[in-house]
């Protein structure tokens, strides 16, 4: 019996960004399901992962930027309501561009399989005083400003406000994911092992993976607890008690992770910064191969930044196999690159060319 | 100086040029000077790598740098003209080229090496020369495989002092070019390769 074949209408195809971050104007076009964002320090390749949180939903997407604030310590997660107008500040002066502070934020995104391109555009903007440096209008305002998400779409055109006390509803899914490159906190991954629990490919897939890293490993359960709420425990052949997951190793987490969280980000995207990061370099086919497995089995188009050569080089091994053929030319590369004039611009390679061939695609002085 | 990328054909060229270069451009910014190695020039004039090399080229020019490719004329150095000046259009890059020997006639890397050979050594070629003919006359005839490499490889063979390290130091990129008495760098036949150089790597005046 024909399977039905993924519906991609929802990856990502081209994106523009304008006034984001360390971005003026940044355009990627050609995405695949499979991308690597790469480049030297400082050139934005977090930034390019931060701006494709975009979402036609406002709320989503602004749930999504707060969650980045709240990582870095600048928001208060559990209340989604500003202290002080803190989250706004934090979010204009942290996702906007310094040097045209006063410019909206510009994203937007052509889909692929589309009749027509349905480009999103997120402006991130005060109401009122729109020609005034809103860092000024801040200060000004005192707190009792009032600002709005700016929603626009060949759909249709909207300004949401958000009232003065800075909250707002957190009635819709979950923000498209996004897995940083430092440590991370693990209190949101019993939920999403609830999910995976119910897909018994993806939750073999994920033991096997996770024997390779700690063969130790039987089993991973939820345990509960009154104050703390749903916690991951690992059981290990040699062990009679069970662990927190806590207490295993950073890479095993980080892959536990990434493969919770590419269930969890089924038929949408999600962005993994400096996937690499703590997993000893001869873990990396492994670390591919189950990445890769997990997004083609959930639909998920993948957006990773490196700056490892030997997990290009795993990457590019892995892609080889047989079992990966279908899927190699949907393996794409980006290298960003600071140009003379200050602006930036992203170099699309051809991966298995390059790894073929010994070319640097990993951006660095020319 | 701004940066330069050579794409050459492979790790002979680059040792050579690397060579030559620090002979006839010694003022040259070395920290900006780049060699990408194709791994044979099919990976630049066949059309299905274009794409992926656009990029490549456009990175350098952006960055206010030149591209330079340096190939072999092969069998006819206007058929290579011809693929390059495709490659140019198809692709919009920037580049300036140059065919080995000396961008006017056919044949290869190996060419500008016999060219670059002194006088007194020059029997030596000769006398290969006469045995490839040799071998080819019988009435059944004994070809040798890329005939033009093992010259090389036999010239340095005789020239090159015995000593343990000899045989890594034929291999192309252990070659010593510079300060060998076997090799004369500004013989007339490399003087076109030089004054190409010299205009793409000298500060300008």
């Amino acid at each position: 019996m024909a399977t039905t074949p993924p519906d991609q209408s929802r990856f990502i195809q081209d994106i523009t960004i304008r006034n984001f971050k360390c971005f003026e104007e940044l355009k990627i076009e050609g995405c695949g399901q499979f991308n690597l964002i790469l480049g030297d320090n400082n050139v934005g390749k977090t930034s390019v992962l931060e701006a494709l949180l975009v979402d036609e939903n406002p709320y989503r997407m602004l749930d999504a930027l707060h969650q980045l604030l709240d990582v870095r310590g600048l928001a208060d997660p559990p209340a989604r309501k500003a202290k002080d107008d803190m989250i706004f500040r934090n979010l204009v002066e942290f996702f906007t561009n310094r040097r045209y502070p006063e410019q909206p934020i510009f994203i937007e995104i052509g889909f692929r399989h589309g009749r027509m391109k349905s480009p999103v555009t997120v402006a991130l903007k005060q109401v009122n005083q729109l020609s005034k440096v809103l860092r000024l209008a801040f200060s000004e305002a005192g707190g009792t400003g009032r600002y709005a998400i700016y929603f626009s779409s060949w759909i249709r055109e909207d300004a949401i406000d958000l009232g003065g006390d800075g909250t707002w509803d957190a009635d819709y899914g979950d923000p498209h994911h996004f897995i940083p490159a430092s440590l991370f906190p693990d209190d949101e991954l019993a939920a999403s092992y609830s999910h995976l629990l119910k897909r018994t490919d993806d939750q073999e897939r994920l033991l096997r993976a996770l024997q390779e890293f700690a063969p130790d490993v039987r089993r991973v359960e939820i345990a509960s607890d009154e104050k703390l709420g749903p916690y991951l425990i690992v059981r290990l052949a040699t062990l009679d008690l069970p662990i927190a997951l806590e207490m295993m190793g950073e890479g095993t987490r980080k892959l536990f992770r990434i493969l919770l969280e590419t269930v969890a980000a089924q038929d949408d995207r999600l962005m993994i910064d400096e996937i690499d990061a703590g997993i000893h370099y001869s873990r990396f086919a492994t670390l591919w191969r189950t990445t890769l497995l997990a997004a083609i089995a959930n639909n998920v188009q993948l957006f990773i930044t490196t700056h490892n050569n030997e997990c290009l080089r795993a990457l590019a091994q892995v892609l080889e196999t047989e079992e990966f053929a279908p899927y190699r030319a949907e393996c794409r590369a980006f290298t960003l690159r600071r140009l003379p004039d200050g602006s930036t611009k992203a170099y699309q390679r051809d991966f298995e060319h390059a790894m073929e061939n010994d070319y640097e695609i990993r951006g660095g002085q020319l | 100086m701004s940066i330069v990328r050579i794409f050459v054909e492979g790790t002979a060229d680059e040792r050579f040029l690397r060579e030559l270069m620090e002979d006839c451009c010694g003022d040259a910014d070395w920290q900006r000077v780049k060699f990408q190695i194709l791994k044979g020039k099919d990976n630049l004039l066949a059309r299905k790598h274009w794409q992926g090399l656009t990029s490549y080229f456009a990175e350098v020019t952006d960055a206010g740098g030149t591209n330079l490719v340096i190939l072999d004329a092969d069998g006819s150095w206007r058929d290579r003209q011809t693929e390059l000046a495709a490659f140019r259009a198809d692709t919009n890059v920037a580049f300036e080229s140059f065919l080995l020997p000396d961008d006017h006639q056919p044949g290869e890397l190996e060419d500008l090496l016999f060219a670059a050979v002194p006088a007194e050594n020059q029997p030596i070629l000769t006398c290969f020369d006469g045995m490839v003919e040799c071998l080819m006359a019988g009435e059944k005839p004994f070809r040798i495989p890329d005939v033009k490499e093992k010259k090389v490889y036999v010239y340095l063979d005789i020239v090159l002092p015995d000593e343990k390290i000899k045989r890594e130091k034929t291999q192309p990129p252990n070659r010593d070019f510079r300060g060998a008495a076997h090799w004369n760098l500004s013989a007339a036949g490399l003087e076109r390769l030089r004054a190409f150089l010299q205009r793409h790597l000298l500060p300008t005046p």
